[in-house]
């Protein structure tokens, strides 16, 4: 595992943010983590950076100990914190400048690229004069720019427009493809379910649920409305299909792998107004956080 | 240390020090051409009147104060010279970590491979070269109006070394301090609200100290008392000794004894912010 974490545990006082996490992240995966506000996302990116001193547990990065080799640590990671704040007394040419030549693996070409290129900014501007989506923009851009075996993105989409998060997704997606790590937070989960090959939910601190994006894109959920009684499921789909019943005529039924198989079934029963989804992240994410 | 910490530091910090800077040498130099347009036997007159209190108050006495030398040393200790090295070393040193980590900048830095010692290393560094410029630029300003302006009676530059070097130290020791609670705090605010308030605790300390009868021992509490720049240009001897004998047979500081102890302590809070530093957890930018 090139990301791995123990028992890993921070409180403070009374309160646990991260509770007990353990996981691993396999080099050239991309793992995102989905969880509301608080759920410890945050906390276990810190802990991975070496900010924070863990509790409990243990965290590493290519075999090096997160907090006592924090350093070390650094070079094989660019991170992108959730609230990126770059030096306002800067313009953006002297905020790449410095983040390029603050590292040896920082190339400066690279950075201006992406932040004029792609993201379209004006490198003569003050970062003062900036709005919250152009620093973020030239946040992600120095962070993008550093060519290291992980990158850590900490809700790397907040504040941009949905242009500029397509970009962010196709840069990851980039990132990937030469073989780069990466472990990235966000609150859009759609976004998880378009670039991670695993996404990590976490709640009030836990690790609740790990998902392997390919698997779930083969589940499927039908809800539909009976009009009659539902007769007894064939005994070849025990096991395989969820079939529920809401008593109000509400059907609903799950299956984790092929669809055609449970078609022909599904057209000998007495429904209406069916409907047939992908089983998402969303319903999995809801299973957890839903109302 | 890292090239690129090393030019931030210096170019966040330039507009201060060269201000800062420009202004030590002006109000030393506006110091001795002031002190040209009095007589010494006039001033000495004018303190004749002057009541006893205000003398207690004083570093020396008034008649080392009539002296050319005497005139041109109050600079050293002037309001405006020790608001200069108080902002200097205030600012610097609450900057160091938690004005970064109030600003949100520092969780972007420490991202990089730069240790933490390294950070705060090059911050103390410019500090106190800024601290050293300071006192330099005020030593620059007496000596330059010495050799322009005619006073009346004859001054060496040279006297006035001791209390620059006095000054340098009292904001080593303001620096550190200020850098050391600003490793423990998130805010800057609440680093210049804690070394303000020690700031202000010193200072009636020494002034209590100073004018009450049997609470000298008070002055000892007060990082004011090693810095007495006045003091050390009156007695040569005494600036340049660690330590001298007095009348009595015991024995008391001398000016490098005071510039030790306010750069030791300096340095001693120095260290104590890079493990303060080095080992807490960084709060996320709020």
């Amino acid at each position: 595992m090139y990301v791995e974490t123990h028992s890993l545990s921070k409180r403070y006082g009374q309160f646990t943010a991260l509770d007990r996490c353990s996981f691993g992240v396999q080099r050239g995966e991309v793992v995102g983590l989905l969880g509301p506000n608080g759920a410890g996302k945050t906390t276990l990116l810190r802990l991975l950076m070496g900010y924070l001193r863990p509790t409990e547990g243990t965290a590493s990065i290519d075999g090096l100990d997160c907090y006592r080799q924090s350093c070390e640590v650094h070079r094989r990671v660019s991170y992108l914190p959730g609230e990126a704040r770059l030096f306002r007394t800067m313009r953006a040419r002297d905020v790449i400048d410095f983040f390029t030549a603050v590292r040896r693996d920082g190339s400066g070409p690279r950075a201006v690229a992406l932040a004029s290129g792609r993201f379209g900014l004006d490198l003569s501007r003050s970062v003062t004069a900036m709005s919250t989506g152009m620093r973020q923009k030239l946040a992600l851009a120095v962070t993008l720019a550093v060519d290291t075996p992980l990158v850590i993105l900490d809700e790397p989409t907040s504040n941009l427009d949905p242009t500029v998060r397509s970009d962010v997704a196709a840069l990851v997606s980039e990132a990937r493809q030469a073989g780069r790590t990466i472990v990235f937070s966000s609150h859009v989960i759609s976004e998880v379910e378009q670039v991670c090959d695993r996404a990590l939910i976490l709640r009030q601190g836990r690790v609740v649920h790990t998902q392997v994006v390919a698997d779930l894109r083969r589940k499927h959920r039908i809800r539909a409305q009976l009009t009659g009684s539902l007769p007894p499921v064939p005994e070849s789909f025990n096991g395989h299909v969820t079939v529920a019943t809401n008593g109000r005529g509400g059907l609903m039924i799950e299956t984790p792998g092929e669809l055609s198989g449970l078609l022909g079934w599904l057209a000998t029963l007495p429904l209406a107004e069916v409907h047939i989804e992908p089983l998402g992240l969303r319903a999995l994410y809801d299973q957890y956080h839903g109302s | 240390m890292n090239a690129a910490l090393w030019k931030k530091t210096l170019y966040e910090s330039r507009w201060l020090l060269l201000g800062s800077a420009a202004l030590m040498f002006a109000v030393h130099w506006l110091r001795v051409w002031i002190s040209s347009f009095f007589s010494i036997s006039a001033l000495q007159g004018m303190f004749s009147f002057m009541p006893e209190l205000v003398e207690q108050l004083l570093p020396v006495p008034f008649s080392q104060i009539a002296t050319s030398a005497g005139r041109i040393a109050v600079a050293y200790d002037d309001p405006i010279v020790l608001l200069l090295v108080t902002v200097w070393a205030i600012s610097r040193g609450s900057d160091a970590v938690s004005g970064e980590l109030n600003r949100g900048t520092m969780e972007m830095v420490l991202a990089q491979p730069i240790r933490r010692l390294d950070v705060l290393g090059t911050q103390a560094a410019v500090t106190l070269g800024g601290a050293a410029l300071l006192a330099a630029a005020a030593l620059m300003g007496t000596s330059v109006a010495l050799a322009t302006i005619t006073l009346e009676e004859s001054v060496s530059p040279s006297v006035f070394v001791p209390a620059a070097l006095n000054l340098f130290a009292m904001t080593v020791f303001l620096a550190g301090l200020t850098t050391m609670v600003s490793s423990g705090t998130n805010y800057r605010s609440q680093t210049i609200g804690i070394v303000g308030g020690f700031y202000a605790i010193s200072m009636i300390v020494k002034v209590v100290g100073r004018l009450a009868p049997g609470w000298k021992w008070l002055t000892f509490a007060s990082f004011f008392t090693p810095f007495e720049p006045q003091l050390l240009v009156a007695d040569l001897t005494k600036a340049w000794s660690l330590s001298v004998g007095t009348a009595d047979g015991s024995f008391e500081l001398g000016g490098l004894g005071y510039d030790s102890i306010l750069i030791g302590l300096g340095l001693g809070c120095y260290v104590a912010a890079a493990i303060v530093f080095c080992h807490r957890d960084l709060p996320a930018p709020l």
